[in-house]
C-alpha cells in the first residue's frame, strides 16, 4: 500500500505535555526475579499453558513461586499460588525414562547458589551454581533410576544473593519405559495410592494447540488456536482477510490494524 | 473503540489493491514496510500520558528489538517448521508494534530510547531474561539445540513483557497505551503457552 505515505510525525499532534519529567521516577516495572521448570512441564507450566485450567494468578506468572529457602512445598508457601499444592487437581503425569533432563526458564538471571531436586524427603540431586548467573539455557540431566513409579518431584532454585528460592513441582512416572514425548492425560494405572485422584475438570485445549474439531486450514470465521497458511482466507467482523504469514493464531493476532503483517483485507 | 474501527476502515481502503504477494512462509522478512507505515499512520495515541506510559513504550521497544533478534535467528535456523513459523510471525507482528510505539513517543516529543537500559534493574534481582549474551548464545548454538534454546529464552523474555504490561495497566495514564498493554499481555501469554507446549515435546 504505497499510497499511505504520511510521515509519522505529520499525523501526530505534537503536543508537549507539561512533562512529568525530570524528578519523577516511575516506580513500577522493578524486575521481579524469577524462574521455573519448563520441561518436563512443572505444575505452574501446565497452568501457564492452560492445560490445567482455572489455576488463578499463577497462570500469568509461573516464574513467581518464590519463598524462603528450605521449604518442601510446591507453592513456595504463597497462598495465592496454593493451587500448586492441591493434589486433587488432575495434574497430568509425564511418563519419563530413568534419566530425566530438566529445563529451567528464567525471567531474571540471579546469581545461583545451587539447584536441588527432591522426591519426598530424599534429595536426589544437587547441581552447584557457583554463585554465578545461570547460562543461557540451564538443563540438568538427573538420574532417577532409584525412584521408579509415580512421584511429584520438587525442583528448587536456590538464589545466591538472597535468602530465597524458587520452587517447581513436576509430576512424573519414572521408568515407565517411555521417553519424554507422550504425556499420559490421566494417571497411570498401578501407581502408588498417594497419587492425586483424577477428579478435576478435563484439561482445556491449550491455546496454542488446535482445538479438537477446529478447521485444519483457514476458511470461515477466524478462530484462535488454528494453524493458518499463507493464502488462507478468513472472515472477521464481517470482513474477509487473507493470511500473508503462516502462523498458529492466538489472542490479539486476529485481523486488525495491529496485525497487517499477518492478515490483509481482501 | 469506535475510533479504532474507523481507523481500521481507513487502512483497509489503503490495503485494497496492495501488493498481494505473501510475506513468505517461513522467511524472516517480517513486516513489509508498507504495512508498518500504514499501522503507524493509523494508530494514534491521545496526548495525555505519564512517565509510566513513556517508560513502558521505551522499554518495550528495546525488548521487542531483543526478542525479534532471537526470532530472526530461529526463523532461519530452527529445525521445526512450527517453530520457524512462530518465530517469523512474532518478528512480523512485533516489528509493527515497535513502529507504533516509536510513533507515539515521537508524537509526545519523548525520547524513543530509554534513558535507562532495562538491564539497569539488574541491581534489584539479576539481569533480565535476555541480553546480548543470550542472543549470541543462540546465534552460536549447535543446530540440534537451536529450537529448544530459542523457545526457552523467548519464553523467559516474554514473561518480562507481561510483567511490564501489568505495571503500565496499573500505573499508566494513556488509554491507547493501556489498550496496547492488554494486547501485549494476551499475545505474549498465548505465545508462552504455545512455546511451553513446543518445549515439552
Amino acid at each position: 500500500m504505497p499510497r499511505v505515505t504520511l510521515t509519522k510525525i505529520a499525523v501526530y499532534p505534537s503536543v508537549v505535555l507539561g512533562a512529568a519529567a525530570a524528578g519523577l521516577l516511575a516506580t513500577g516495572t522493578v524486575a521481579s526475579a524469577h524462574g521455573y521448570v519448563s520441561a518436563p512441564p512443572s505444575r505452574q507450566a501446565l497452568c501457564a499453558q492452560r492445560v490445567v485450567p482455572d489455576c488463578g494468578p499463577i497462570q500469568f506468572e509461573p516464574q513467581s513461586v518464590e519463598g524462603p529457602k528450605g521449604l518442601k512445598r510446591c507453592d513456595g508457601g504463597l497462598p495465592q499460588f496454593s493451587v500448586l499444592n492441591d493434589n486433587s487437581r488432575a495434574w497430568p503425569v509425564r511418563s519419563v525414562g530413568r534419566t530425566v533432563t530438566f529445563t529451567w526458564v528464567f525471567t531474571a538471571r540471579h546469581r545461583t547458589s545451587n539447584w536441588e531436586y527432591f522426591i519426598g524427603n530424599s534429595r536426589v540431586a544437587v547441581v552447584d551454581g557457583g554463585n554465578q548467573q545461570p547460562a543461557a539455557v540451564v538443563d540438568h540431566r538427573i538420574d532417577l533410576s532409584a525412584f521408579p513409579g509415580r512421584h511429584t518431584l520438587l525442583a528448587v532454585w536456590n538464589i545466591g544473593d538472597t535468602p530465597n528460592a524458587f520452587y517447581s513441582c513436576v509430576d512424573l512416572f519414572v521408568g515407565g519405559g517411555g521417553g519424554q514425548t507422550s504425556p499420559p492425560p490421566t494417571q497411570p494405572t498401578g501407581a502408588p495410592t498417594a497419587q492425586p485422584s483424577a477428579t478435576g475438570p478435563a484439561p482445556a485445549s491449550p491455546p496454542g494447540g488446535r482445538p479438537p474439531g477446529a478447521q485444519p486450514t483457514g476458511s470461515g470465521a477466524w478462530a484462535p488456536g488454528t494453524a493458518y497458511r499463507v493464502g488462507d482466507v478468513v472472515t472477521f467482523n464481517g470482513q474477509r482477510f487473507t493470511c500473508r504469514q503462516a502462523h498458529t493464531s492466538i489472542r490479539s493476532w486476529e485481523p486488525s490494524i495491529f496485525t497487517l503483517a499477518l492478515w490483509l483485507p481482501v | 473503540m469506535k475510533r479504532l474501527v474507523v481507523l481500521i476502515g481507513l487502512v483497509m481502503l489503503a490495503g485494497c489493491g496492495s501488493d498481494p504477494r505473501p510475506a513468505g512462509g517461513t522467511g524472516a522478512a517480517g513486516a513489509p514496510e508498507a504495512a508498518g507505515t500504514a499501522v503507524v499512520a493509523a494508530v494514534q495515541a491521545s496526548a495525555e500520558h505519564n512517565t509510566a506510559d513513556v517508560m513502558f513504550l521505551q522499554m518495550m521497544i528495546v525488548h521487542i528489538g531483543q526478542g525479534t533478534e532471537l526470532a530472526r535467528i530461529a526463523a532461519d535456523r530452527a529445525e521445526s517448521a512450527e517453530v520457524r513459523d512462530l518465530a517469523a510471525a512474532i518478528t512480523a507482528t512485533q516489528t509493527e508494534e515497535a513502529q507504533v510505539m516509536t510513533g507515539w513517543l515521537k508524537g509526545w516529543s519523548e525520547p524513543v530510547t530509554a534513558a535507562h537500559d532495562p538491564a539497569a534493574h539488574a541491581a534489584h534481582g539479576g539481569t533480565p531474561a535476555v541480553t546480548g549474551e543470550q542472543v549470541d548464545a543462540l546465534r552460536g548454538a549447535a543446530a540440534d539445540t537451536v529450537d529448544r534454546m530459542f523457545l526457552t529464552l523467548l519464553t523467559g523474555h516474554q514473561h518480562n513483557a507481561v510483567e511490564w504490561a501489568d505495571a503500565v495497566t496499573r500505573d499508566g495514564r494513556n488509554p491507547e497505551t493501556k489498550d496496547l498493554a492488554r494486547r501485549v499481555k494476551e499475545s505474549r501469554s498465548d505465545q508462552i503457552a504455545l512455546m511451553l507446549r513446543l518445549s515439552a515435546g
